[in-house]
């Protein structure tokens, strides 16, 4: 009675059946919240931020990159546009027709199959009969070089990769052993036919030649693949951007240090802090296909407050529309007009690509400019010229 | 006056005879839940618990993180009971907690509850329950003798201890708030008015934790709420995540969540008859923090089962036999279940399975890296594995950069998460992540400088991976977990050379292994098959075969197959060709474990990818269209798996459509061997109409073939030997074969494979050369070569 008269003194008080629904409804709804939440679907702030290559959500349509940026226009024609295809993109087979023509490949008894779709080469020598790959990809825009893979499955259904042998440069047109492979392969059913990588390394080549991948299991879902480095491969997924007619932007590439900026073109064109140091020295010229590396140990990039890849390159054009070869670069700073900033010592007033920046020949026919500004002796400076490979493809 | 005494000798007897009824019904729990624990503890008389949680010693903590006093100043021989003994304790303290339970409480709840707690008790939630068990009753005893201060003392004296000897007294503080209403509401005005300051300082309090400005202990103190935002599967914290969903719902956690139901349904009933009213706040906190966090989920269901109210002052627990039924019915029933289960499956397929559910896997041999000559800090891929790991064993050799302290870590979890997942994709590299920032791991392993990774044995997909880690190696396998070394490491290099010894060893068994303990350990029947599936997933498929218990369960069998799928995909990719022996096998017992129904929807899917590199599209497409197409074990699929699913059957058409892409079968020649072939690499048996056209030599290598899925590799290394008319071993060497003959020099290389399997390396090798003789380029020579350069090493 007491109990009853008490409840009728508190104004606002809930009645006990109310309580009671509540305290169960409450319990219920808890239940059904973490039983979803625990489900695969929903909230991603459960799993860590994944690359961006490998996420499709809040992409935008990059035809429409072109409405507002004129750089869109020519970007299609850049080498990082092209720098992954298909097999069977023309371009591939065209490059790849010219084989037939490689005295080199034809003796070590290669033969290349076309038929609908499908491209094999095939291992015909009298010691590895019957070894072939199916070549599904063409890495390489063709500005430098091209080489193909071939994708297979593991037990697991991860994807490995298997590095074609033979490579198309574009100094020679024509075909040469793929850097990195040796002339006398270690016996094995793809000895002849190119080199066999695991899928970790398989992802690594995917992820710098594309804009987006799917995997899962370690398999790639090869339908999911957009090839190419595209506007949202370096500049993120843009959807929320078009949708608010540019209101929201990325900021990155306005406010990012020096080092930043170089460290996301490194994120494929090797960062200096990912290189064992040891390596790091002007003596080591394999260096030198790591652009950022030697870039960063520069006096140029060092002494300047704002140097960057961006400085000289416009990764928006291809490079035969923009002058990277020209001396207006050097000369934003290096005019005379500041002692720091001096004049060339020589005397030269033109081409100072040629003893600071020279290009350094690879094994095969192709040659990388050296990013390690500096001041050289004569005796330093590589000529081209004088590489065996290309002297021998000319 | 006579009546009086009457009454009062009345009374007397009534209450001996309540004693004895207690008495028994004590004794009855004590027995039940002693022998429930011994029962789920092989290893009971060699065991030791930890009953007081290590202090925070992490090396990513830097010296931060609230320790409970009790935990720095407790030595190892404190802090860790024989397991006798905290058995004893926890079956006094069930059985008091079950008895109180008895007067008022139906018998298959208290059956369910006191089975439930001694099959899943957590030996660090021990000192908590105790603390808010005792604080509970004796603060009703108080409220009950109209001593409210007295309650209140008791509160606060029960809460101080509770921060002295546990990080998990912030649940002991949650039930102290639970009970504070009750004692507040007999207090007299006068005091009233100083609790309700005393609110306000609480309130304070709550400012203050929830701005952070009381540090570490705030963060120890909000543990029970704050694991609700841990992202638990991402950090390898199973055990923190939502009790009563996936894997975690055993049977000890389901006859909690039973007892839980129990009450709420008497609450609920009490609450509407009873003028009282019901005891809501409690029981929803108590039910929400053990839901919340499987962790907890123990430990809210005795704050549940302390906060049951009679309806009466006393009543007789009469019941103990109903109560005795029932644990009995509950144990008979679980074990019965499996056994009939067990017994089916026998008639069925002639395989056994009996994976008790009362018995939780116990693991107790494990690699014990403190005998390695290496010291320095190590990264638990799994947090769960914290509590195993040992620290004060460890300590002075190492230290874990990270652990199972929410309260100290959880803002850096996600962060720590990321480089795992970097770690075991083998993802050292820079690349750009969504949120802007950088992943790879190899600038974060440069800075902490790890020395050991220590990973799940049961997540054999991520071993697969780290295999492959130019940067990390396997040091040992057990079937708990996988510890791998820094590759270039020099003080790794004695293990290092162990491991390799041993693993390479067991692959192709060329000379007798010594020093196995420093790098394979397995307690049971489930470590070998654990062990055995971490050796397949690094590609060691012989190894693994050797390692796998001698029995036909279905969790063997599994194994088996991935062991066969591996073996036939090594031969495919060194060769270009199926491998009858392997793939047959591998096959069959694919159909057959389909047929059972046993495969899981994640294994499914896997299988149909590993078809796919067979170009088995056949029967990848039905497994994936029987995933796709779902029973009540797809609907726990997730929507990428299902995505998964049907992309695999898209490409299997496309494939089909476009039937150049896959790679033609050469044919032997006659159309009978090829059917037959073609059969035996889906996995089916050849025809008898088939075979008896092949000519009888073949015919009976096929039948020898076919008969591999029922036959041991011994047995069929011996039935291969006789076929091939190599009873005694011959002599290896001689001329190479002038006519190559490409069927016997397969059958050969068939046999080098069932002897090598076997562990019989010197036919393996002479029947290996052989084959080299009879065919030398034939299409297995490389996977021939391969063979004879590691057993003649």
């Amino acid at each position: 009675m007491d109990e009853q008269q008490n409840e009728q003194k508190r104004p606002g008080a809930v009645s006990r059946p109310a309580r009671r629904v509540l305290a169960v409804l409450a319990l219920a709804c808890f239940c059904v919240w973490r039983l979803f939440s625990q489900a695969e679907t929903g909230f991603p702030e459960q799993t860590p931020p994944r690359d961006v290559v490998e996420i499709s959500t809040g992409l935008a349509d990059e035809s429409r990159c072109v409405e507002c940026h004129e750089q869109a226009e020519s970007f299609s024609l850049t080498g990082h546009a092209r720098t992954l295809s298909r097999v069977i993109h023309p371009d591939s087979l065209a490059a790849l027709r010219k084989l037939e023509q490689t005295p080199a490949a034809i003796d070590e008894g290669l033969r290349i199959e076309f038929s609908s779709g499908t491209v094999r080469a095939v291992d015909s020598s009298a010691e590895n009969s019957g070894s072939e790959l199916t070549l599904d990809w063409c890495f390489g825009s063709g500005e430098h070089a091209r080489t193909w893979v071939g994708t297979l499955s593991d037990s697991w259904g991860a994807t490995d990769l298997v590095e074609f042998r033979w490579t198309h440069y574009h100094a020679t047109d024509g075909f040469d052993m793929t850097p990195g492979q040796v002339e006398s392969p270690p016996a094995g059913y793809f000895q002849r036919l190119g080199v066999l990588y695991d899928a970790p390394k398989a992802r690594n080549c995917f992820a710098c030649h594309a804009t987006l991948l799917t995997f899962s299991g370690g398999r790639l879902h090869a339908d999911s693949v957009k090839p190419g480095v595209t506007c949202q491969r370096c500049h993120g997924p843009r959807q929320a951007h078009v949708e608010s007619d540019g209101e929201v932007s990325d900021s990155f590439w306005k406010t990012a240090t020096q080092l930043e900026s170089v460290n996301r073109c490194g994120q494929c064109h090797r960062r200096a802090d990912e290189q064992d140091p040891k390596t790091i020295s002007t003596d080591n010229l394999d260096i030198v296909r790591f652009q950022p590396v030697g870039l960063v140990q520069s006096a140029c990039f060092r002494g300047s407050p704002k140097m960057t890849c961006v400085t000289c390159h416009d990764p928006h054009r291809p490079l035969s529309a923009q002058d990277s070869l020209g001396i207006h670069q050097c000369v934003q700073c290096h005019d005379g007009s500041v002692e720091h900033d001096s004049l060339c010592g020589a005397g030269h007033r033109e081409d100072c690509l040629r003893c600071h920046m020279p290009k350094v020949p690879g094994r095969r026919p192709v040659a990388f400019t050296d990013h390690w500004i500096r001041i050289r002796r004569p005796d330093e400076i590589p000529s081209v010229e004088r590489s065996p490979s290309l002297e021998q493809a000319k | 006056m006579n009546e009086l005494a009457g009454t009062k000798s009345g009374n007397r007897q009534s209450d001996e005879g309540l004693l004895a009824d207690a008495r028994v019904v004590f004794g009855g729990l004590w027995l039940i839940s002693l022998a429930l624990q011994f029962y789920a503890a092989p290893d009971w008389l060699a065991d030791t618990v930890r009953v007081v949680e290590p202090p925070a010693d992490c090396v990513l903590a830097e010296g931060a993180g609230w320790s409970s006093p009790l935990s720095l100043l407790a030595d190892k021989a404190f802090a860790e009971w024989p397991f006798p003994v905290f058995a004893l304790l926890v079956a006094a303290f069930l059985a008091a907690v079950g008895l109180r339970l008895a007067s008022f409480t139906p018998a298959w709840l208290v059956a369910a509850f006191v089975t439930g707690s001694s099959l899943s008790i957590e030996p660090r939630h021990l000192l908590p329950a105790v603390g808010v068990s005792a604080m509970a009753v004796l603060v009703r005893m108080k409220l009950e003798a109209k001593q409210p201060e007295v309650a209140l003392r008791v509160l606060l004296v029960v809460v101080t201890i509770a921060a002295l000897v546990t990080i998990e007294f912030g649940f002991v503080v949650l039930v102290a708030c639970c009970l504070l209403p009750g004692i507040v509401g007999a207090i007299s005005d006068r005091r009233r008015a100083l609790l309700e300051s005393g609110g306000v300082l609480g309130i304070g309090l709550i400012v203050l934790l929830a701005t952070g400005s009381l540090g570490d202990f705030g963060a120890a103190l909000l543990r029970p709420v704050s694991c609700l935002w841990i992202p638990t599967q991402a950090v390898g914290m199973t055990s923190t995540g939502f009790a009563l969903s996936g894997d975690s719902l055993t049977l000890p956690r389901s006859l909690l969540a039973i007892f839980l139901a129990g009450v709420w349904v008497s609450q609920f009933r009490r609450d509407r008859a009873s003028t009282q009213g019901g005891n809501w706040l409690p029981l929803f906190a108590a039910s929400l923090i053990g839901l919340c966090c499987g962790r907890f989920f123990w430990l809210g269901a005795c704050a549940v089962s302390v906060f049951e109210q009679r309806n009466s002052a006393r009543e007789a627990p009469k019941w103990s036999l109903q109560f005795l039924a029932t644990t009995v019915l509950i144990v008979v029933t679980a074990e019965g279940s499996a056994l009939l289960n067990s017994a089916w499956l026998n008639a069925e397929t002639g395989l056994s399975e009996w994976d008790s559910p009362l018995c939780p896997a116990a693991s107790t041999e494990l690699v014990d890296p403190a005998a390695w000559e290496v010291s320095g800090n190590v990264l638990l891929m799994d947090l769960d594995q914290s509590a195993s790991w040992q620290p004060d064993k460890m300590r002075g050799k190492f230290r874990l950069l990270i652990d199972d302290r929410w309260d100290i870590f959880g803002d850096r979890y996600l962060e720590y998460a990321a480089i795992c997942r970097d770690l075991f994709e083998v993802r050292p590299q820079s690349y750009l992540r969504v949120d802007g920032d950088s992943g790879g791991y190899l600038t974060w392993q440069k800075e902490w400088s790890p020395a050991l990774l220590v990973t799940d044995s049961r997540r054999v997909e991520r071993v697969r991976q780290l295999s492959l880690s130019p940067h990390w190696t396997v040091l040992s396998v057990d079937g708990e977990r996988v510890i791998l070394g820094r590759q270039h490491d020099a003080q790794i290099r004695p293990q290092r050379q162990r491991a390799a010894s041993v693993l390479l060893g067991l692959e192709w068994p060329i000379r007798p292994l010594d020093l196995i303990e420093s790098v394979l350990a397995a307690g049971d029947d489930e470590d070998l098959r654990r062990v055995a599936g971490v050796l397949c997933a690094m590609r060691l498929p012989y190894a693994a075969l050797r390692t796998l218990p001698a029995d036909r369960a279905w969790t063997t069998e599994k194994v088996r197959t991935w062991c066969y799928l591996e073996l036939a995909h090594r031969t495919r990719r060194h060769s270009g060709t199926v491998s009858l022996l392997d793939q047959f096998r591998a096959l069959a017992l694919v159909r057959r474990i389909h047929s059972a129904g046993k495969w899981t929807p994640a294994e499914l899917l896997r299988i149909a990818r590993s078809l796919m590199g067979l170009q088995q599209f056949e029967l990848a497409s039905e497994l994936a269209a029987d995933f796709e197409s779902g029973g009540t074990a797809r609907s726990s699929a997730s929507v990428g798996q299902r995505n998964e699913a049907r992309a695999i059957r898209e490409q299997i058409r496309q494939l089909e459509e476009d039937e150049k892409a896959v790679r033609p079968t050469e044919s032997s020649g006659s159309e009978f061997e090829d059917r037959i072939r073609r059969a035996m690499a889906a996995g089916r048996p050849a025809g008898q109409e088939s075979l008896a056209q092949v000519g009888p030599e073949l015919s009976e290598v096929f039948s020898v073939l076919n008969s591999a899925m029922e036959t041991s590799a011994a047995e069929l290394t011996s039935e291969l030997r006789r076929v091939s008319g190599w009873e005694n071993l011959p002599t290896p060497g001689g001329a190479a074969s002038e006519t190559p003959d490409p069927r016997r020099s397969e059958l050969f290389f068939l046999l080098g494979c069932a002897a090598l399997e076997s562990g019989q390396s010197r036919i393996s090798s002479s029947a290996f050369r052989e084959s080299l003789r009879l065919d030398p380029l034939s299409p297995f020579r490389n996977i021939r070569a391969m063979h004879l350069q590691r057993l003649l090493d």
